[in-house]
């Protein structure tokens, strides 16, 4: 029981980094009906930024959040003006192919100047243990990290006004243009927002694992199923995605097959796409 | 008019490339030896490729410094040509291609497991011969049949027996298996679980991790630990193994690990400390053999000046190999003739190296299946150190 | 005046195919053998482009369909000991088969949810071939034996050429039919094309599996080149390289796959022989770089891009003549 206990808490920490990627990935796609596929590798960027703010900077952790964050937001709409904004109104595929460009650049760059795997230590380097769980308490931050911005996100685009802009232009773009909303400045938003999202959950994930270029690379198509299992755009629906998600891994690793662990998530995604072709969610066509 | 300005400046840019790219420098008299190399020097295998250039390039210097080697009535300096193939076996057999038809190389070296099959697929084609180079512990390279190439490190079944030898006699009888998936893993997979299980052992939970995707192995260990293992195989490349260790301790894991020969024990200690590595079973880190071969020494603070990091096995096997290359070719009296350098290797003990003169002592070499001799040493961590540390003759046995 | 056109045009393709007849005379053999493998590329890249360019549909499992026909044939000639004529034929068909397959549920979902299934499949194919050591032929892979006729590298070349042109020629015919007709109207609005009475799921699985036969081809011809296969050559990476070699060459053209993948698999070789420090280390950045900008400014790609500045000029050229004319 216990050992089910531990899978299911690791499951749901494993969730929460895919629901913080997921999340703007899908914000993205509803308001800009972009798939950013350099999401994680944006993300992969938010770790290297740790390192260098963290280990060769030598600032705290927690400061070390704020400020990949911020620069992270700063990059994210860099990203946007020169490469996602001069595609608007193309193709789907045509923004599709500049992302993997995108992805080519990141990763290429990243791996000529450091190609060795890197190491972020643990701000709290301890382990708590309960009723024969053992956990990092680095799991913790994770957990409860994403829950806390999770929350923020929501509140921010409930409460604030430029949060409903940003609501309002994924609901009905035309009609939010009309008002008097620009949408150049809300989607430069988003991205700022997305992208942040991404370095925290670099930030947090980055002391559990270690640092590589590719580590954007499985974490993306990840975040990507989740999106459409939740439905394109919808923040409920990435939400529940992501957690189910990391759940799911998690326990098939315990009773199924370690070694097609990554197949589950692709298999189920066929599934439920064969099943209801737009997704679990409400979901945009 | 501007776009024509633009072509001819390309096409003249293109040209004075070309130009330059094509001149290769000659020495007054001297002629010079081109040597391939196929490895990963970018992606998930970056280092692992850049220490085997590493050994090349140290040993290729220090013999053009000397003013290279004279066979016959000439003498020649050797060049390194490196080409990336990020462990993709097709990118090796291109690159082994262009080595050939291009460059006219006719020793390639390659230091990856699933990459030198390819290459075996070609070597031998007549009048397109080359001698292949490879570094790898896959035991059935060692046996291969394959008439132009020579294995450098010695087969991983080497170490199977003297590992379960010391895991057992701490008593340790229940295994979890947690190595890197692929090939490669699943060939040592087998190898470890078979042998364990021959020798009274049992193997309690499997659960394979990719070594190279993976970047939290917390949910592969839970499993693994459930089934309550005395000892856990693990291994892959050493970043993710020293991490595999480090979250294995972390979740209260007090028994052994049993670490396959890719992952590098030093290297894995710099990361977790020795302290985590109680009751770690792997292969002799490098400068632990300075002990048997005081050349050994030397070299590791050579390639620390040079490098600023930890020498590898990888960079010293990889240079005193290069040395008994050149040895070879000095015995066939040739650096083209394929055959003859092949051959070369079992004449005049050129596979002979001694510790005293090379960081690493070879035995000669298996003549029938092309594998140097050099011996395994198996190591165990016990009370914070490295002991057990027998050399395995493996062909003797 | 368009008679002659169409006799230059006619003129101008005869002239091309003697150039690509008479190269390996002319190149050395690592070039002979770089255009086999650019040419087998460029079938696999036409067969997305019916899918995707003329069908709209975005797959990204032809990485992993390239993977089943290399597959599928190495396994019928080197374990099951099968005729070389009938295993050609045969791994096409099998991946022809398993395109039904797989086109069957995924065709239903549209835009970035087909492109997105395809790509789980794509995934899930990759870690099939991966682990499976008994399919994939662990780490010594798959070896694929050549046919006496095939073992100069000319010959593979001449043998390639020729499938290019019967693929480029059926892709044509399939183009100019009924059914090139039908898909494009399926591309431009699927609603319409049903409402005036298309069966649009059933053409967009023909197309499909016409795509998957031909991308299964070019697989084989991979494998016959190559010699040797491993569980890599099912990698979503190559479902994204075509889709690049696609879109850089043109879309919906049957010039453009063969200008964008010639063009980009030489340039990428080129990058990485030409022995320049950082060149070879940093070409995936360029290539990057290079995506990103044609993209940009050449939406249509490299032919779409020429035709707009071959209009631009002729534009200009008449209007020189007749101010001529009036002067």
């Amino acid at each position: 029981m216990s050992f089910f206990l531990n899978q299911v808490i690791i499951g749901i920490q494993l969730g929460s980094q895919y629901v913080m990627v997921a999340l703007g990935l899908t914000l993205i796609f509803g308001i800009l009906d972009i798939s950013h596929f350099a999401h994680g590798h944006l993300y992969m960027i938010g770790a290297y930024l740790l390192y260098m703010v963290m280990v060769l900077g030598g600032v705290n952790y927690w400061l070390a959040l704020f400020i990949c964050m911020a620069a992270l937001a700063l990059v994210g709409m860099l990203v946007e003006r020169a490469v996602y904004r001069p595609l608007r109104g193309q193709p789907q595929i045509n923004t599709f192919i500049a992302a993997i460009g995108l992805i080519l650049m990141l990763e290429t760059l990243v791996r000529g100047i450091q190609p060795k795997a890197l190491s972020v230590p643990k701000p709290i380097d301890k382990t708590l243990s309960f009723g024969g769980i053992s956990m990092e308490v680095q799991r913790l931050i994770v957990i409860i990290g994403a829950i806390l911005l999770i929350t923020a996100l929501q509140l921010f685009i409930k409460r604030t006004r430029l949060g409903t802009a940003i609501e309002a232009v994924a609901q009905d773009r035309e009609g939010a243009s009309l008002v008097g909303i620009s949408v150049n400045r809300i989607s430069a938003l988003t991205f700022a927002v997305a992208t942040a999202l991404a370095a925290a959950a670099a930030v947090f994930m980055a002391p559990l694992a270690f640092i590589s270029p590719e580590m954007g690379g499985v974490l993306i198509l990840k975040a990507f199923v989740i999106v459409v299992i939740g439905g394109l755009g919808s923040i409920k629906g990435a939400i529940a995605g992501g957690y189910i998600l990391g759940l799911l891994e998690a326990l098939a690793i315990a009773y199924v097959s370690s070694a097609y662990k990554d197949v589950f998530a692709f298999a189920v995604l066929i599934v439920i796409l064969a099943v209801r072709p737009t997704g679990l969610f409400r979901g945009r066509d | 008019m501007r776009l024509k300005t633009a072509i001819i400046l390309t096409v003249a840019l293109t040209m004075a490339a070309l130009a330059f790219a094509g001149c290769g420098e000659k020495e007054s008299g001297k002629v010079t030896v081109r040597i391939g190399l196929t490895a990963p020097l970018s992606g998930i295998g970056a280092g692992y490729g850049q220490d085997i250039k590493a050994g090349l390039d140290m040993a290729i210097d220090e013999v053009n410094t000397k003013g290279g080697v004279t066979i016959g009535d000439t003498t020649y300096v050797f060049e390194l040509l490196a080409s990336d193939d990020e462990m993709v076996p097709e990118s090796s057999l291109s690159n082994a291609q262009n080595f050939v038809l291009e460059k006219d190389i006719k020793v390639i070296w390659d230091p990856t497991a699933n990459t030198i099959q390819s290459l075996m697929g070609i070597n031998q084609t007549a009048g397109e011969e080359f001698l292949i180079m490879a570094y790898t512990s896959v035991p059935l390279y060692a046996q291969a049949p394959n008439k132009y190439m020579v294995t450098l490190p010695p087969p991983f079944s080497v170490y199977v027996k003297e590992w379960i030898k010391m895991a057992m006699g701490k008593g340790w009888k229940k295994m979890g298996m947690l190595q890197t998936t692929g090939a490669y893993g699943d060939l040592w997979g087998k190898t470890m679980k078979e042998a364990w299980t021959k020798a009274g052992g049992t193997v309690v939970a499997e659960a394979p991790a990719s070594y190279y995707t993976e970047s939290d192995f917390t949910p592969y260990l839970t499993t693994v630990l459930a089934a309550n293992p005395d000892v856990i195989f693990c291994g892959g490349p050493s970043d993710p193994t020293a991490l595999v260790i480090e979250q294995a301790r972390s979740l209260g894991f007090k028994g052994g690990f049993i670490v396959i020969d890719q992952a590098k024990l030093d290297n894995i200690a710099d990361k977790t400390g020795m302290e985590k590595l109680e009751g770690c079973i792997g292969v002799l880190p490098v400068e632990q053999g300075a002990e048997n071969w005081p050349a050994m020494n030397d070299f590791a603070k050579k390639y620390q000046d040079e490098y600023g990091e930890r020498v590898t096995w990888e960079t010293a096997i990889c240079y005193t190999g290069f040395h008994i290359l050149v040895n070879a070719m000095k015995e066939a009296g040739s650096v083209d003739d394929v055959a003859a350098i092949r051959a070369g290797f079992a004449k005049g003990n050129a596979a002979v190296t001694s510790g005293e003169e090379f960081p690493v002592a070879f035995s000669g070499i298996n003549n029938d299946t092309g594998a140097l001799l050099m011996p395994g040493t198996a190591v165990m961590v016990e009370n914070g150190k490295f002991v057990g540390m027998d050399m395995i003759e493996w062909w003797k046995q | 005046m368009e008679k002659k056109a169409k006799y230059a045009k006619a003129a101008a393709l005869l002239a091309l195919l003697g150039i690509a007849a008479a190269l390996p005379w002319l190149l050395g053999k690592y070039q002979v053998r770089i255009l086999t493998l650019a040419m087998a590329w460029t079938i696999a890249t036409l067969s997305l482009n019916l899918i995707l360019g003329y069908a709209g549909q975005a797959s990204l499992a032809h990485g992993a369909f390239l993977g089943i026909g290399a597959y599928s044939f190495g396994i019928m000639v080197e374990r099951v000991g099968l005729n070389f004529w009938l295993s050609l034929p045969l791994a096409c068909l099998v991946t022809a088969l398993l395109g039904m397959l797989v086109g069957l549920p995924s065709l239903r979902a549209k835009g970035p949810y087909f492109a997105i299934v395809t790509l789980c499949f794509n995934v899930i194919i990759l870690k099939v071939f991966e682990n499976w050591n008994w399919l994939s032929g662990g780490i010594q892979g798959q070896v694929v034996p050549r046919p006496a006729f095939l073992v100069q590298r000319w010959a593979r070349y001449y043998f390639v050429l020729a499938f290019l042109v019967l693929t480029l020629v059926v892709m044509r015919l399939i183009v100019k039919s009924m059914l090139g007709v039908t898909l494009m109207s399926i591309r431009s609005n699927e609603d319409l094309a049903e409402a005036v009475g298309v069966n649009s799921f059933r053409n967009k699985l023909l197309a499909f599996v016409v795509s998957c036969f031909t991308v299964g081809l070019a697989g084989v011809l991979l494998a016959l080149e190559n010699g040797q296969l491993d569980f890599t050559i099912t990698n979503y990476l190559y479902s994204f390289y075509l889709l690049i070699y696609l879109l850089i060459g043109g879309v919906a053209t049957l010039s453009g796959p063969v200008v964008g993948t010639i063009g980009l698999y030489l340039l990428l070789d080129y990058m990485k022989n030409i022995g320049i420090k950082g060149v070879e280390e940093f070409r995936y950045f360029l290539f990057g770089l290079v995506l990103v900008l044609v993209i940009i400014f050449f939406p249509m790609g490299i032919v779409g891009g020429a035709r707009r500045i071959w209009e631009w000029a002729r534009g200009r050229l008449r209007r020189g003549e007749a101010q001529e004319v009036a002067g």
